[in-house]
């Protein structure tokens, strides 16, 4: 009679064993942190750079003009000129290229150029017929003799006007090359994409 | 049955308990040796001030002399003792903030999460190491020059870093000379990053090292100190419980023994009667306690195999920093350790009744029913 009885007494005993383990089991289990592995700067210089003083840049090339949410750029699509672009420009390392549209008077595009001394982030302003309508250096590492030339206004103007198929300038100062080459690849990029 | 079975349980529970401590232990001293590092030495003061006088790009009023490097690596706990110089020079005019760092050969000795993803690390003078995002910021390839306009210095890239998901991503590290000179700061260093020959050498090192003139000691043991604190708590509390299951277990030991001795009073009056003595008779209690003991401690190996698990889920949310892999192996040495603890309970509880059976006069025993 007695051993009957522990039976179920028992029984109840391993269920509420069971039932402890696996509440014990959730609630000691390891936080699992999920890092993302992704990395925003993939493709060197193309990955959306940040515009840093728009207001500044705007006034200078665009007065009046609104300033957009430079978070949130539109997107334009390149993967459909892939082969075209790779004929004009040599390589093509990215799909799509941010773009800030500036309401009624274009757009502005950045891009990071492979200085001497570091990257040069260059901020380009297209107008609604795809020329240039005036750029900005907005961040260097070069010297002072180099700094001095990129940030001179004939430097600045040069490339004011110019549309993807004009012939750019070309510079004996490899960092200034280098720019010169991101202005005109944003350009034929932009060209390419914009065009339906 | 029931005897044993309590003996039983309280020995799973021990069992499983030193085994847990025993990988809890190994574990931490696992997490201590991947963070590379044991202590760090800083200039005397607060060490928040010289962090934001770092990052506002000023001279560092409090630093560290290069003899307290020395002074360091003399010490016979220390194993590596790797000077940092850090210095950053904020340009938001420019977008930028560089971080530069000047560290010695030992540095990859220290950061043992450092994997060079190309090149090497800095030899020369004008040699840079730069992180990965740094790198990529930067648009720099190994070979390339990188250009420090602020202090008109140019380096040539020696080396990229792999992502590490640290600081050290967006870092420029050069030799610790060099940064010295760059920020005209010779002999002075803004801290030591200690990796010590044994971990357990931290206390009596720490009190050395902070001997050191102008150094303060900060140990990782303090950073982590209230997770030591909370898992000692439960280990202690988790030894209480399993020393009141013994003394229990004990306990029901000496209750069958006593019945035992009882139900065979006249038993043992005959054992006397035919010529036993009595230290056989007390020999022959006590063995009896102790095949419990050792049945108990078996069964209660068994037990803590099958429910291992179960026990190492009770222990663990009290354990931080507990491997959430490792579950509880148990080793021979726990089972030994346990065994013999489970003999003695077992041979204190049969004290009592041995005697008792010893002491028996046979006429008297005979003469119960």
């Amino acid at each position: 009679m007695k051993k009957r009885s522990l039976i179920p007494v028992a029984i109840v005993v391993i269920a509420g064993g069971l039932v402890a383990r696996t509440w014990l089991q959730k609630s000691a289990a390891p936080l699992k942190l999920e890092y993302s592995t992704k990395n925003a700067f993939a493709s060197k210089g193309v990955a959306m750079i940040p515009w840093r003083d728009p207001a500044k840049d705007i006034q200078k090339i665009f007065p009046g003009a609104p300033i957009p949410d430079t978070g949130n750029p539109s997107v334009v699509a390149l993967s459909r000129h892939r082969l075209a672009l790779i004929k004009k420009l040599g390589k093509l390392d990215h799909n799509a290229l941010f773009v800030h549209k500036i309401t009624n008077k274009g757009v502005v595009l950045l891009r990071r150029a492979k200085g001497e001394n570091g990257a040069i982030e260059v901020v380009v302003f297209v107008t609604q017929a795809n020329k240039i309508a005036g750029i900005a250096i907005q961040r260097h590492r070069e010297p002072n003799n180099i700094a001095a030339k990129l940030g001179s206004p004939s430097f600045l103007n040069a490339f004011n006007g110019l549309t993807a198929g004009s012939t750019f300038p070309t510079f004996p100062e490899k960092s200034l090359q280098a720019v010169s080459d991101v202005i005109r690849a944003l350009l034929v990029e932009y060209d390419a994409g914009s065009n339906p | 049955m029931l005897t044993l079975l309590a003996l039983g349980g309280a020995v799973a529970f021990m069992v499983c308990l030193l085994a847990f401590t025993q990988t809890y232990q190994t574990s931490l001293r696992k997490e201590f040796s991947g963070m590379g590092l044991h202590l760090m030495l800083v200039p005397l003061g607060c060490p928040y001030d010289a962090a934001a006088q770092i990052l506002k790009g000023r001279t560092l009023d409090t630093s560290l002399p290069e003899s307290a490097l020395t002074a360091a690596r003399k010490d016979p706990a220390v194993d590596v003792a790797a000077p940092v110089f850090a210095a950053a020079i904020p340009r938001p005019s420019l977008g930028r903030t560089d971080l530069w760092v000047g560290v010695d050969e030992t540095a990859p000795k220290i950061r043992a999460w450092w994997e060079l993803k190309d090149g090497s690390f800095p030899s020369k003078p004008t040699d840079v190491l730069l992180g990965h995002e740094a790198a990529e910021t930067e648009l720099r390839a190994v070979g390339d020059t990188l250009y420090s306009p602020e202090t008109k210095t140019s380096f040539t890239v020696c080396g990229i870093l792999e992502q590490s998901g640290t600081s050290d991503d967006s870092q420029f590290f050069i030799p610790l000379n060099t940064a010295q000179t760059m920020f005209k700061q010779q002999g002075r260093i803004t801290g030591i990053a200690i990796r010590l020959r044994d971990p357990n050498l931290i206390a009596p090192a720490s009190a050395r090292l902070q001997e050191i003139p102008g150094a303060q000691a900060v140990t990782m043991t303090e950073m982590i100190g209230t997770f030591l604190n909370l898992a000692g708590a439960a280990k202690a509390l988790m030894l209480g419980v399993t020393f009141v299951a013994l003394g229990v277990s004990g306990l029901t030991v000496y209750n069958t023994l006593v019945a035992n001795t009882l139900e065979r009073t006249r038993e043992l009056g005959v054992l006397r009667a035919i010529g036993y003595s009595r230290s056989a008779l007390f020999a022959s209690v006590t063995s009896e306690a102790v095949i419990i003991s050792i049945a108990g401690t078996l069964l209660g190996l068994l037990l803590a195999q099958a429910a291992g698990g179960l026990i190492a889920g009770l222990v663990r949310p009290l354990m931080p920093l507990a491997s959430p892999t490792t579950l509880v192996p148990i080793t021979p040495q726990a089972a030994l350790q346990s065994l013999a603890l489970t003999v003695c309970v077992g041979l204190i509880a049969a004290l009592l009744p041995a005697f008792r059976a010893a002491m028996i006069h046979p006429v008297e025993a005979l003469r119960t029913k």
